[in-house]
């Protein structure tokens, strides 16, 4: 059995996508599971979903950039479950452009789903795994935040992230608490899809497996990093990119 | 893992044993190598696990005909290497006043020597199959270290090696990547408990490593799971590298 039975997880934006593919995949390891997105209808049809796969589930909406919602959203899912044991921050959204077309509103929005949002659910999740002596923290940043041209507020937060992981990996070590940072390179979803045909080929040359990953991928990386056996790893960046990482942007 | 061929090269030290074992317990057929022949012989999977065992061989790992000659025969006879890992360690502890070049080469050819060999070897074979994992055990010594530099030195050089194998073979199903320790507790220290007990005080997790944290990374990397993984360096360290530059 695994040692994730019975485990709780609180999955931002898992209603879908990534976050969802994660949810999932703890599902089946026993993991009882807190679905989160700011859209309820896409929070109902997963819950849902997952419902009628017999999986254990709390959709909460919540926007994660608001103080409020997320620590009631926590509160309900500890009171639901008994315990929160597994955050992955997950939500995020990209404003691109080149820096002279970027207004003040994209920089924040950025800033705040990417960034602020993992810092207020870091906040609220904290005190209930430092009470239990045992608790793991995900961070999803992007290989993105090594730099690249057209993306100045998405590479600012997701560098923001690892300055987070890093800071709060020292903060919570002797707690028992392990923070890690995962970074994704090209995963394919359906703004991949959406890509012209040209872009993506682009995009392709650049990629050393000369493929791009799926969501599975980052889902068995955070299983990975949240199993008890993971316990002397934490304040890591650990990129899951086909080799991307390696070469200058 | 599970049926898969994985050749264990540095399988008797605590490390290896405890690779070997997770290895076991996940399914894999195991080929352990080591030069410590005693060493070898006692590396025991477990009872549950008695058939995870392919063979041991013992050999030089530093002398680059008897690598060729094993892998040959391993190849002739088990028909593939799907996992190849790399587990080699040695620490002469001098400071720049006492170490010889002499030092240096001994500490080059043994820690960096066996992983090209094996490598080298390996990998053609893996071409051909368009399929492996390649994982070196390395150490956060290579980011600098007092009265250890030529052992520093020849893990830094991994650090470029794990990166340009990776490169090299990323589109023929190969991943390579490196596991990372840092402070891994080895009953050859024989730590007193005030001495260990300030060493994990040092620690972020407030605890010094066991060989099943590093052996629990490897099995990640040595996985099916893990094919959008290469060139990477996971650190399994409790957080030590978090004071260090070059770490993320």
């Amino acid at each position: 059995m695994s040692n994730l039975q019975g485990k709780v997880a609180l999955i931002t934006g898992s209603a879908s996508g990534m976050g969802k593919k994660t949810a999932l995949r703890l599902a089946e390891q026993g993991v009882k599971i807190v679905i989160n997105d700011i859209v309820p209808e896409k929070v109902e049809q997963t819950v849902a979903e997952f419902k009628s796969n017999g999986f254990d589930v709390l959709g909460k909406v919540a926007d994660i950039c608001n103080y409020e919602s997320v620590n009631e959203m926590v509160k309900s899912a500890v009171e639901t479950f008994g315990s929160l044991d597994i955050l992955v921050n997950n939500a995020g959204m990209e404003r691109a452009g080149a820096i002279r077309n970027l207004t003040e509103k994209d920089w924040d929005i950025t800033l705040n789903v990417n960034l602020k949002g993992a810092f207020l659910c870091s906040q609220a999740v904290h005190g209930y795994m430092v009470e239990k002596g045992h608790g793991r923290i995900i961070n999803i940043a992007s290989r993105a935040w090594l730099g690249g041209a057209g993306q100045a507020p998405y590479a600012s937060a997701k560098a923001g992230l690892v300055g987070l992981t890093r800071t709060l990996a020292l903060e919570l070590g002797r707690k028992g608490v392990t923070v890690n940072c995962i970074a994704p390179g090209l995963i394919h979803t359906p703004m991949w899809e959406e890509l012209p045909e040209k872009n993506r080929l682009a995009f392709l040359t650049k990629q050393p497996t000369g493929k791009i990953g799926e969501d599975d991928d980052i889902a068995n990386a955070i299983k990975f990093f949240v199993d008890d056996e993971a316990s002397f790893i934490t304040g890591q960046v650990f990129y899951v990119c086909g080799g991307r990482s390696l070469y200058a942007a | 893992m599970k049926n898969k061929i994985a050749l264990i090269a540095g399988a008797a030290n605590e490390i290896g044993q405890a690779i070997s074992i997770k290895f076991a317990k996940n399914g894999a057929k195991l080929i352990l190598v080591d030069s410590d022949s005693q060493g070898l012989d006692a590396v025991a999977l477990g009872s549950d696990v008695a058939g995870a065992l392919l063979e041991k061989v013992s050999l030089d790992p530093t002398d680059s005909n008897s690598v060729k000659a094993a892998v040959a025969k391993i190849l002739e006879k088990h028909g593939a290497v799907d996992i190849l890992i790399n587990n080699f360690d040695h620490k002469d502890g001098l400071p720049i006043s006492e170490g010889t070049l002499a030092n240096w080469e001994v500490s080059l050819k043994e820690n960096l020597t066996p992983v090209i060999s094996f490598c080298l070897n390996v990998i053609p074979e893996m071409q051909k199959r368009q399929y492996g994992r390649i994982v070196t055990v390395g150490s956060l010594d290579y980011l600098g270290v007092q009265n250890r530099s030529n052992y520093s030195t020849a893990k830094s050089a991994l650090f470029g090696l794990t990166r340009s194998f990776a490169l090299e073979t990323a589109k023929d199903g190969i991943t390579v990547n490196q596991v990372i320790k840092g402070d891994i507790k080895s009953q050859a220290d024989d730590l007193s408990p005030e001495a260990e007990a300030k060493a994990a005080g040092s620690m972020p997790v407030q605890r010094l490593g066991k060989p099943e944290d590093v052996a629990f990374a490897v099995a990640y990397l040595a996985a099916d799971s893990s094919k959008y993984v290469t060139g990477q360096n996971l650190i399994v360290c409790g957080g030590k590298s978090i004071y260090s530059s070059m770490s993320a």
